[in-house]
């Protein structure tokens, strides 16, 4: 962060990001979260039961190690090999499950919700309330991915009805119904990613934002009917993502190296606001760090939060690359722990596709009088009072780590009053404790 | 900003909606509510203590006795109806099977019913049933669904700003079936700051509350007073409220109130007098329900403790049904009679809701129920021959009996019934797991309209906001 202050260059920004985003194990790391999120992968709950789920890390990860396109990254998932065939096998419960929530309907709602940012729930059960979807849309969509036709159900009612095969918007080209499922896989997964389903890359373009800036072009991003705040924007984004061979690398980069990103952070009043119509875009918004982002910093600047033997999916080693710089486990490597749950991971039964970042009190308490937090903090101290002198040294060090600026003199003064010129392991314990929850560590501005 | 939502008048609205939230975002103060706190109608109830027995309590073993059957080899199991005598209880003409004396004298403060009727979920799993009486959805859903005590916190926060307002008592991760139970076991779409304080352990619950292990209260206060002097002093704290700020500042310091405050003692079930401690030391769950009077005692708002569920452990009797129901109502008698004593004594019953529950019930030879069976899990011999066949060993989702006591709960009542002969179903009064919420929510002063908008559609309390307070169980 220091040398990217001291670096003179008029272009520094645009020099940056490119070397950050060459760093392509980091890279992978990063977005995986985002990815296991929204692919609800990276999970071990109740679909393995019964074998309905089935996890894709190996393929997800080297997706994003390799930045695959965006079209064929969806064909893959769509269309899928035995490596990728998690995101549209479905949660078989044991037992009778409402048709809504038959595994070929919940196939439907996720393509639909992940890749198209449009909502089939109510629709698979009624026509929809909220949207032009009618049941039979839903049922016509959820057959591609069934061997056989699906007898209509209303509010689980049998109607006698079967709905036919085909996609959401006929304009996109039609689907064999005859054909088996595995053809039928391979013509969505063709007629989904045409450059002409422009809801595909809006939809992705749009995530992509919000990730970085902090709200979405359009809100929430899995109602891309709404209205966006720019559709100048949003199309001229889809556009380009589309005409540069659907590369997020190069989709991240434009948004980083863009005069809104640049733009100082904003801070809100209430989370509300980003959802309201009069949403006006004044620059990125303040975020709070994720449980993986958390503990990676910790791990950074004091002591590794997890260990080796914690990563529970070891994509690097079982690739054969050799980890560049790294000595601490990254988090969204980790399976999750009660830790990361009480930091906010989702238990990824269902997609999701943003995080909140306000805390809570179960939050609190896990970092105020967790066993894992504590104990990271005094290993970290321990380490700390071998290689550092005095109070002095530890305290403009950490400000430096953590919050990127040396302590003002009266931060100095009161940090100084508590450790003391030759402070013990625990009160050194004690201080990273106040940094790692201080406002300005958590908080991305 | 909460908005007052109507079903009918739902659709014309425009309304903020939530994109799909992972589980665990409190981002419920932008979801739209049918449920402004100054909408709260006439409660009868604060508090709720909920004793849940998983596993499968069967009604014929406990709580509605049948014909007694003594153990004799060669005995042709459609027999048996129920494996224990039956024993009188303080209500006239009302009998509890064998070992449960003790609650039995205390029925004239509550209500008895004999008539639940769990979901029909299809071939049986213990963890799918739970879901459905914890959350009243059936699994799987679309959207993480809130478990029961979520709701409540949410609509009324915690009683005592201290105690957070949804602790869960007992129940172990590790123990088989460990993601299924974490499925209900949340506040899902609400977000977690309604989500369950687990104490998996009622002797260490002290340690959930407390300043972390080794460190004295002194340094945990100078701990905390260096966090407060640095962060004003940062540039950061001269922002305008942001809300990440606020959140993290606001739950930071409730925190540290919990940790440092008398009220935490609460957790401390050492701290009770011996003679009290040893009658509820049944075990953990006994324990548990000991924690759960000292928590409402100080405000606690949703306590919930279960005999845990642990496949084929505890009430999830696979075999041995007889021998091992002997043990799980020593477990129980004692410490739940006490628990309804001591909150009557204290006053606290008039104010707090007991509920005593199981996800379903067992039989002998039905699995499911009667008019829908399912397929067996447990193969029982026509003729028994052997002890380890003695019992409730099928899952019965036709006749369960549950219990509640206090918060406006009607007194000395029996409400529904089951036939005396097989199988033993409900004949009288049938309820589902609906009614159930709906009559606590009522007796909490909880809106039966109550429901957020998730995905842009209303998600209520009970499916489609159907469900109905049932008055019956309730004093007029």
């Amino acid at each position: 962060m220091q040398a990217f202050l001291n670096d003179n260059r008029t272009n520094k920004r645009e020099l940056w990001v490119e070397k950050l985003l060459i760093q392509n194990e980091d890279y992978a790391q990063h977005w995986l979260t985002f990815w296991n999120d929204a692919l609800r992968n990276d999970y071990t709950g109740t679909g393995f039961i019964t074998k309905g789920r089935f996890n894709i890390n190996e393929w997800l990860y080297n997706s994003l190690h390799k930045n695959k396109p965006y079209d064929l990254f969806v064909k893959e998932l769509l269309n899928p090999t035995e490596d990728s065939k998690g995101f549209i096998s479905g949660i078989q419960w044991r037992g009778t499950v409402n048709a809504s929530q038959r595994v070929e309907m919940q196939a439907a709602q996720n393509v639909g919700q992940v890749f198209l940012g449009l909502n089939l729930k109510c629709a698979s059960c009624h026509d929809s309330f909220i949207s032009d979807w009618k049941l039979e849309d839903s049922y016509a969509f959820a057959n591609i991915f069934s061997e056989e036709s699906l007898e209509i159900n209303r509010c689980e009612k049998p109607l006698g009805k079967f709905a036919g095969t085909r996609l959401l918007w006929p304009s996109l080209g039609e689907i064999d119904a005859k054909a088996p499922k595995t053809k039928k896989l391979k013509q969505l997964a063709e007629k989904l990613v045409q450059p002409a389903n422009g809801r595909l890359y809006r939809t992705i373009v749009n995530r992509v934002w919000k990730q970085m800036i902090g709200r979405g072009i359009i809100e929430p991003v899995d109602e891309m009917d709404n209205m966006p705040w720019s559709s100048d924007l949003l199309d001229w984004m889809a556009v380009n993502f589309v005409n540069n061979g659907y590369d997020l690398k190069k989709l991240i980069f434009l948004i980083a190296t863009s005069k809104s990103y640049a733009l100082p952070s904003v801070g809100l009043e209430t989370p509300a606001f980003l959802l309201s119509e009069d949403y006006i875009f004044k620059g990125l918004h303040r975020k709070r760090l994720t449980a993986e982002q958390f503990s990676d910093a910790v791990s950074q600047i004091i002591s590794p939060v997890f260990e080796e033997k914690d990563i529970k999916f070891k994509p690097l080693y079982d690739a054969g690359y050799v980890p560049t710089g790294q000595v601490f486990s990254r988090a969204s490597l980790v399976a999750n722990n009660a830790f990361l749950t009480a930091l906010g991971r989702p238990n990824r039964e269902v997609v999701s596709t943003s995080r909140d970042s306000q805390a809570s009190l179960l939050q609190a308490l896990e970092l105020t009088n967790g066993q894992k937090i504590n104990s990271i903090l005094l290993k970290g101290a321990t380490v700390w009072k071998s290689k550092y002198k005095n109070a002095d040294l530890i305290i403009t060090e950490m400000y430096q780590r953590a919050f990127f600026r040396n302590p003002k003199p009266k931060e100095l003064e009161i940090a100084k009053d508590v450790l003391g010129q030759n402070p013990p392991i625990e009160k050194i314990a004690d201080f990273f404790w106040t940094i790692v929850l201080h406002p300005e560590f958590q908080i991305i501005k | 900003m909460e908005k007052y939502w109507h079903r009918r008048s739902f659709l014309k609205k425009s309304a903020a909606a939530i994109s799909t939230m992972a589980m665990g975002s409190p981002l419920a103060s932008i979801m739209a509510s049918c449920s402004g706190k100054e909408k709260r109608l006439l409660a009868s109830a604060d508090s709720v203590i909920l004793l849940f027995m998983s596993g499968g309590m069967a009604h014929t073993e406990t709580f509605d006795p049948k014909k007694f059957t003594p153990f004799t080899k060669g005995m042709a199991a459609d027999s048996v109806l129920s494996t224990f005598k039956s024993v009188p209880t303080v209500l006239d003409g009302v009998h509890f099977s064998e070992g449960l004396e003790k609650i039995g004298q205390i029925m004239d403060k509550g209500t008895l019913i004999r008539s639940y009727v769990a979901a029909d979920l299809g071939h049986i799993l213990h963890t799918r049933h739970q879901y459905n009486w914890h959350t009243c959805y059936e699994p799987p859903q679309s959207v993480t669904v809130p478990h029961i005590g979520s709701w409540i916190s949410k609509e009324l926060g915690p009683l005592n700003s201290v105690i957070p307002a949804f602790i869960n008592i007992g129940q172990r991760f590790e123990v088989g079936e460990g993601e299924e139970l974490k499925a209900f076991h949340s506040a899902g779409f609400l977000g977690s700051e309604y989500g369950p304080f687990f104490i998996p352990d009622p002797s260490s619950g002290l340690d959930s509350v407390r300043p972390p292990v080794g460190m004295s209260t002194k340094r945990f206060e100078s701990r905390n007073q260096l966090y407060e002097k640095l962060i004003k002093e940062s540039a950061m704290g001269e922002f305008g409220s942001d809300y990440q700020k606020e959140s993290l500042k606001r739950s930071m310091e409730q925190a540290y109130i919990l940790l440092n405050s008398p009220e935490a003692k609460a957790f401390d079930i050492n701290l009770e007098p011996k003679k009290s401690y040893d009658i509820y030391n049944t075990g953990k769950f006994g324990l548990g329900c000991l924690m759960a009077k000292r928590l409402v005692d100080q405000g606690a708002r949703f306590i919930t403790v279960t005999s845990e569920y642990e496949p084929f452990k505890n009430w999830d009797t696979h075999d041995n049904g007889h021998t091992r129901l002997i043990e799980m109502k020593k477990l129980i008698d004692a410490p739940i009679a006490q628990l309804i004593k001591d909150l009557d004594q204290s006053g606290k019953l008039d104010k707090t809701i007991v509920i005593v529950a199981s996800e379903f019930s067992r039989d002998m030879l039905t699995e499911g129920r009667p008019d829908l069976k399912v397929k067996d899990q447990v193969e029982v011999p026509d003729i028994i021959m052997d002890m380890k066949n003695y019992g409730m060993h099928r899952h019965f989702t036709d006749g369960c009996s549950m219990l509640m006591f206090g918060g406006g709960i009607k007194k000395g009542n029996v409400y529904g019934k089951t036939a005396e002969e097989r199988p033993c179903k409900s004949i009288e009064n049938p309820i589902k797991i609906d009614r159930i919420h709906q009559t606590i929510y009522h007796a909490l002063g909880i809106d039966p309209e109550t429901n957020y908008e998730i995905e842009q559609r209303p998600f209520y309390t009970t499916p489609d906001g159907k469900g109905k307070a049932e008055l019956k169980l309730l004093k007029g």
